[in-house]
Order: C-alpha cells, then structure tokens, then sequence
C-alpha cells in the first residue's frame, strides 16, 4: 500500500452507531463480533443483550452521541451510522446523520399478520380475510421501509415470493436466516471493507447467522391455524414444525400425552428449532418430570444461549426447593436486561 | 380546500379513535397532523388507525396506499373520495 494512501478504515478507526429495532441489535452484536469497527447501539436494549462469540456492543444514550463521535473524530477514528428506516415516521434528524461519514440505511422487516394478540385489536382476528388484508398491509410497510433505505422491494419482493412455502420469519419481527444473511450482505456491501480480515471474518458471521436461524424465538409460539390456512403457509404444515405446532394447540387443549409425543417427534429433527425444547420441559415440568424438564431447558440454553428465558428456566429447574434461588441467579438478573 | 394549514378539527368519531389509539397525545386532532408529532403513532398503530377508520366509513383503502398519506387529513379525503 502507498504511504500516502488511505483506501479503508481499519477496525479500531471507525465507530459505528446503531440506530433500530431489536433486528438492528441483534445485527449490530454480528457486525460487532466481525470486527468491522467499535460498534454501539443507541438506545435501549428491547429485552435482551445481542452478544455473539462472547462480545457485546455497548448501549448509548441518544444525548451522549455528539460527545461520543467528537471523541472518535479526536482520535482519528471515522464515525458511520446504521439506521433501521421506519415506514413511517421521520428518519434520523440532518443534525444527527452529519455527525456521520457515512449513513448506511436498511429496511425495518415485519409480518404482523402471524401475530394474533394484533390481530384480534381491528375486526375478526381470525377471519381469512382480516388476516390477508393484514398481510397486504405488512407487504406495504416494508415497501415503503426499504424505499427510504433506497432499497426498494429488495427484501419484500422475495419475502411475497416465498413466504408460502420457506419459513422466513421466527416471530413477527424476527427474520431467519435466509432473510438474515440478506440484510447483512447489503449493509457490509454498503459499509465496505475493513481491514485485511474483513472478507474471513465476515464469512464467519454468515455462518453464525445461519447456524443460529437468525434472530431466535424471545418467548413466542407457533402459529395458529388461522393465520397458516389463510396465508396457505404451506411450510407450517411439514416436518418439525408441523408437530409443534399442533403439540402447542394440544397442550394448551390439555392433551398432554399427545402433545409430548409430537414434540418429542419434532426434536427429533435435527433442523427443529431450540425454543421447541423449551416447550418441551414447560410441559414435562408442568406434569412433574423436573429432571426431564431441566434436561430440556438446558438444551434449549446450550443451542440459543442469546435468550435470557432459557438461562433462568434452566437455572430454576437445576436447583433444588430446599436451596432456594440458585446462587447464579443473581448474575443471570443482572446480565440480561427485561 | 379551504384548509391549506390542515388545522381544521377532524370530525369527532375520527377524535374518538385517536384518543383510544394514542392515549399519550392530548393536542388537538386536525388534519395536518403527521405520525412524528404524535407519540405511539407507529407503522403498527397506523394500520390500526386505517381500519378504525375504514370501519367507520364502511370503505377499503388500498394497502399499497396505506402509506402515501402525508397527514391525517390526506387519509380522511381518500376516504371521503372512496364513500362518493
């Protein structure tokens, strides 16, 4: 390289802030593991800490980012900025993005039609067409989302394409991976390169997305059999998630010999994702089996060690009553916000 | 339109579904409202709001269009466009 030349940032000379939703938290613990750059979210955590490879970006408040990017500027360091564009409400204010070097902006992803709690807010949550028209709405937010990241119908195009037949979304708000790995191809296109690490490490993040499925379950359940027959979800009906899904239904039915069957089938699967383990041991908890239920919290911890809920459950059920509280509950309190 | 500032008060079953969407906003109700100057006035309660308001006037809005409204008052003409 020339001396006089300075084509890319190194890590430790770009910080980069965050600004979004949880999908923009969990992408800034990837981007942060990747080592693209000092990385820190501003704002507050939605529930949970986005660390990954045993890193975490740091939370800050909105009023400390004037200081935060004169320092970095201070120390020779280029400031970027990642926002998550609203469909609807205003960007970022100007003062803000001219703190930047760089604005790179990306689209907020959302199916609220496979949520029924909303649903049932407007009219008959359970009719066919309240759900498709929900649907319709969902399709139009991300549109006008991924416009205002200059990214028109990138994401939306395909989420209408194959929603039908591949499971895209863990919850409503929380893309897979296919959708995952999508969203973080174009921000690293648009950030650029880093460093002379860049290309390996960013392929290590690639396979962390994919090997975790995205952004995980945060206490969520299937899908009801309203929303799959009337968005025809054919993907709903087949393998690990067909068995949860009426495993869940039948519990909750109190059909539990029937429900544990179907989940032990759907565990079963190698692909199955780890929060069926976590309704696994409620249910066996629930009829009494405590060994078998920390067996199963414990499993669900090991696979998708990112969600609070699973660290507690496992924690409670692997304590005897006459202990009391399991002296590491107080660490897991406070490591995990919500 | 007589209303170049969007300040004229939106008609009361409209107010009624604001206040019960965003209990936090206690300003008026007008026309040139848009969804940064109310709290709570998000992609999810904009939705809500559309369908309050479809089901009041007993119209369908067009999803694609959902999100072309600039302020209240241009959702309120469209739907007024759509009963006529």
């Amino acid at each position: 390289m020339s001396s006089s030349a300075r084509p890319e940032p190194q890590a430790s000379e770009r910080l980069v802030l965050v600004y979004g939703n949880c999908q923009a938290h969990w992408l800034a613990g990837v981007l942060n593991a990747q080592g693209i750059g000092l990385v820190a979210i501003v704002g507050e955590p939605f529930g949970f800490y986005p660390d990954q490879r045993g890193m975490r970006p740091s939370f800050v408040k909105p009023s400390d980012v004037v200081d935060l990017t004169a320092r970095a500027r201070a120390a020779g360091r280029q400031v970027a900025i990642l926002e998550q564009t609203s469909p609807i409400n205003s960007g970022l204010p100007g003062a803000t993005t001219k703190l930047a070097d760089q604005v790179v902006r990306f689209p907020h992803l959302e199916v609220r039609a496979y949520w029924h709690p909303w649903l049932t807010k407007v009219g008959d949550g359970f009719a066919p067409e309240r759900i498709r028209r929900q649907f319709a709405f969902d399709l139009a937010a991300m549109r006008r989302s991924e416009e205002r990241a200059r990214l028109p119908g990138v994401f939306s195009d395909h989420i209408e394409q194959t929603h039908t037949s591949d499971l895209l979304f863990n919850t409503l708000n929380h893309p897979g991976a296919d959708l995952m790995l999508r969203l973080h191809q174009r921000i690293c296109g648009r950030l650029g390169t880093c460093g002379n690490l860049d290309n390996p490490a960013r392929l290590r993040s690639r396979v962390d997305i994919r090997a975790q499925n995205g952004i995980g379950f945060i206490m969520e359940h299937p899908l009801h059999d309203a929303v799959i027959d009337a968005l025809e979800l054919e993907w709903a009906r087949r393998g690990w998630y067909a068995d949860w899904q009426v495993a869940y239904f039948a519990a909750a039915a109190g059909q539990h010999r029937k429900a544990l069957d179907l989940l032990a089938r759907a565990l079963a699967d190698p692909t199955c994702d780890p929060h069926v383990n976590y309704h696994f041991a409620t249910l066996l908890e629930g009829l009494g089996d405590r060994a078998g239920a920390v067996s199963a919290f414990g499993r669900a911890y090991r696979a998708y060690p990112q969600n609070p809920e699973y660290a507690r459950r496992w924690l409670s059920g692997y304590t005897p009553p006459e202990m009391g509280e399991h002296p590491l509950m107080d660490g897991i309190q406070s490591a995990f916000p919500g | 339109m007589s209303d170049p500032h969007g300040e004229a008060e939106a008609t009361e079953a409209v107010v009624e579904i604001f206040r019960r969407l965003f209990p936090y906003y206690a300003g008026p109700v007008h026309r040139g409202l848009t969804a940064d100057q109310v709290p709570g006035w998000d992609s999810l309660s904009h939705a809500e709001l559309i369908m309050s308001i479809e089901d009041l006037h007993g119209v369908l809005i067009d999803p694609a269009a959902a999100f072309d409204y600039p302020d209240l008052g241009a959702l309120l003409d469209d739907v007024q466009q759509r009963k006529t």
